[in-house]
Formats: structure tokens, C-alpha cells, sequence
């Protein structure tokens, strides 16, 4: 069962999921419940890039990408690009 | 570039081209959303955290796993009915479909909770993004089930390839919108 491409990629986008919104959950303000000092910066790139691998999968497995590489290279620039304009984004109150 | 080179590269995607011009249409309308919604937050983000402290982070997530629960469906469904299982490609396709409907009633939990606590879509900007963007996804979601009940009736595979890459859009810009709207402080 988990040769399957298709079952290996729903299964990572659940745990994909879960952990960022652990992530979200777990870190309040900077700081974890265990007393660990995580900055928000770290955090928000942690969620975007989860994101971006989330965002990949489905392009790729759901879409069905992985069969044309020119496709797929183009849609994964151009993710990659726009989670970067949304980190500057995130991150431009804090500079 | 030559028309026959032109013509091979467009032949190498996936399924219809019209789907895919749709798909990038879709992604560009909640990319700007979403890149406005981040823009917009850069004037007071105490307030977008504040604001966001009202979400249910965990109804979204569960709307995650829901969401791509569903469309791990719909691709199943394709590959089956490629492979002559009709009856299972329509099962799978109604299920996507049923989990969709799931979907709705928890947004639309999230939307009563939000009323009864007084947010609407005026209380502030953060909540104006919220509304239009989750609200105009929602739409899609309801699109989108009705797209995939279709194909489940009418379940030639190209309409079947089509229809699941319409719910394959909803949900890559859900996995987008999610962590901006729900998760990022």
C-alpha cells in the first residue's frame, strides 16, 4: 500500500497539516509550553515552507505533474517565488 | 520557439488545457488575496493577532485533513475508472464529494461561532479578509462538490480528470490559505 505515489502523498499531507498547525498552536507569542524561546520568524518560516512542500504534492501527485517536467519546474518556481514574497510580507512588521 | 515545439510542451500537461488556465486564474484571484490580506497586516499586526485569536485553528486543520482526504479520493477515482472500476471510481467520487459537504458544515460552525461572539465581516480589516477569502473558497467548495457529483454520473475519464482537477484547485489554495489566515502570528 504505501508503494503507492498517490497514498505516500496523502499521507504526507496529513502529516504536513498536523504539524503546522501544531506548530501554530504550540507556539504562543514566542514560546512553547515546554519554557523553549521560539521566534516567530522561525515559526512563520516553519508554516510557509510546510506550505510550499504541501502545495508541491498536490501539484505534483494530485495534478499529476510529476509526469512533465517542464510543467512541473514552471508551477514550482512560481509557488516557491510567491511563499517568498508572502514570507517578506509576514516578515516586514518585524524589520 | 517553433508552433510544433509549442504544441509538444502544451501536450505534456496533464488533462484539459482549459482546466489548467482556470487553475492558474484561481491561484493569481486568492494569491493577490492573500498577498493584500499579509499587506494590509503590516500597518497593525497586533491586531491581526489578536483578531486571529478568535479562529478555530483546530476546526481548520480538521478542514485540512478533510480537504486533502478528499482529493486523495478524487485522484483515486480517476485512476480507477481509468482501470474500467466504474462502480468504485463513483463511490470514491461521491465520498470526495460527501467529505466536501463535511467541510462546509464545519466552516459553517466557525461562521455561527464567530456571529454569536459579534465578529462580522466589518468588525475590522482582518475579519473583512477572512469573510471574502474563506466565504469566496467556500463558494468554490460548493462548485466544486456539485462538479464532482457530475462526474460521478456522467464519469467519462476525461470529465472525471477534469472535475477532480477542479477540487484539486480548491484544495491547493486552501493548504495556501489555511496557514496564512489560521496559523501565521
Amino acid at each position: 500500500m504505501l508503494n503507492d505515489k498517490l497514498i505516500r502523498a496523502w499521507i504526507a499531507l496529513l502529516v504536513l497539516s498536523a504539524t503546522s498547525t501544531a506548530v501554530a498552536i504550540f507556539i504562543d507569542r514566542g514560546t512553547t509550553a515546554s519554557g523553549v524561546d521560539w521566534s516567530p520568524v522561525v515559526a512563520g518560516v516553519v508554516i510557509l515552507l510546510l506550505a510550499l512542500i504541501k502545495g508541491r504534492i498536490i501539484l505534483s501527485r494530485y495534478l499529476g505533474l510529476e509526469t512533465t517536467r517542464f510543467w512541473r519546474r514552471g508551477f514550482n518556481t512560481a509557488l516557491t517565488l510567491y511563499a517568498l514574497v508572502l514570507l517578506g510580507l509576514y516578515l516586514a512588521p518585524m524589520l | 520557439m517553433s508552433d510544433i515545439e509549442q504544441h509538444s510542451v502544451l501536450d505534456e500537461l496533464p488533462g484539459d488545457l482549459m482546466i489548467w488556465v482556470l487553475i492558474v486564474s484561481e491561484l493569481l484571484v486568492f494569491g493577490a488575496g492573500l498577498a493584500a490580506f499579509l499587506s494590509v497586516r503590516i500597518i497593525d499586526p497586533a491586531l491581526f493577532a489578536e483578531s486571529q485569536d478568535h479562529l478555530n485553528r483546530a476546526a481548520a486543520g480538521a478542514n485540512t485533513a478533510i480537504l486533502v482526504t478528499s482529493g486523495f479520493l478524487a485522484a483515486k477515482a480517476l485512476r480507477l475508472r481509468e482501470a474500467a472500476q466504474r462502480a468504485k471510481a463513483r463511490l470514491m467520487l461521491v465520498i470526495a464529494a460527501v467529505l466536501g459537504v463535511a467541510f462546509l458544515w464545519i466552516k459553517t460552525i466557525e461562521y455561527r461561532a464567530d456571529a454569536a461572539a459579534g465578529i462580522d465581516i466589518d468588525t475590522n480589516a482582518f475579519f473583512t479578509f477572512y469573510y471574502l477569502l474563506t466565504g469566496f473558497h467556500a463558494a468554490h467548495v460548493v462548485a466544486g462538490i456539485l462538479i464532482l457529483l457530475l462526474v460521478a454520473w456522467r464519469d467519462a475519464p476525461r470529465n472525471i480528470e477534469v472535475g477532480a482537477a477542479f477540487w484539486h484547485m480548491v484544495d491547493l489554495v486552501w493548504v495556501l490559505l489555511f496557514p496564512v489566515i489560521y496559523l501565521l502570528r
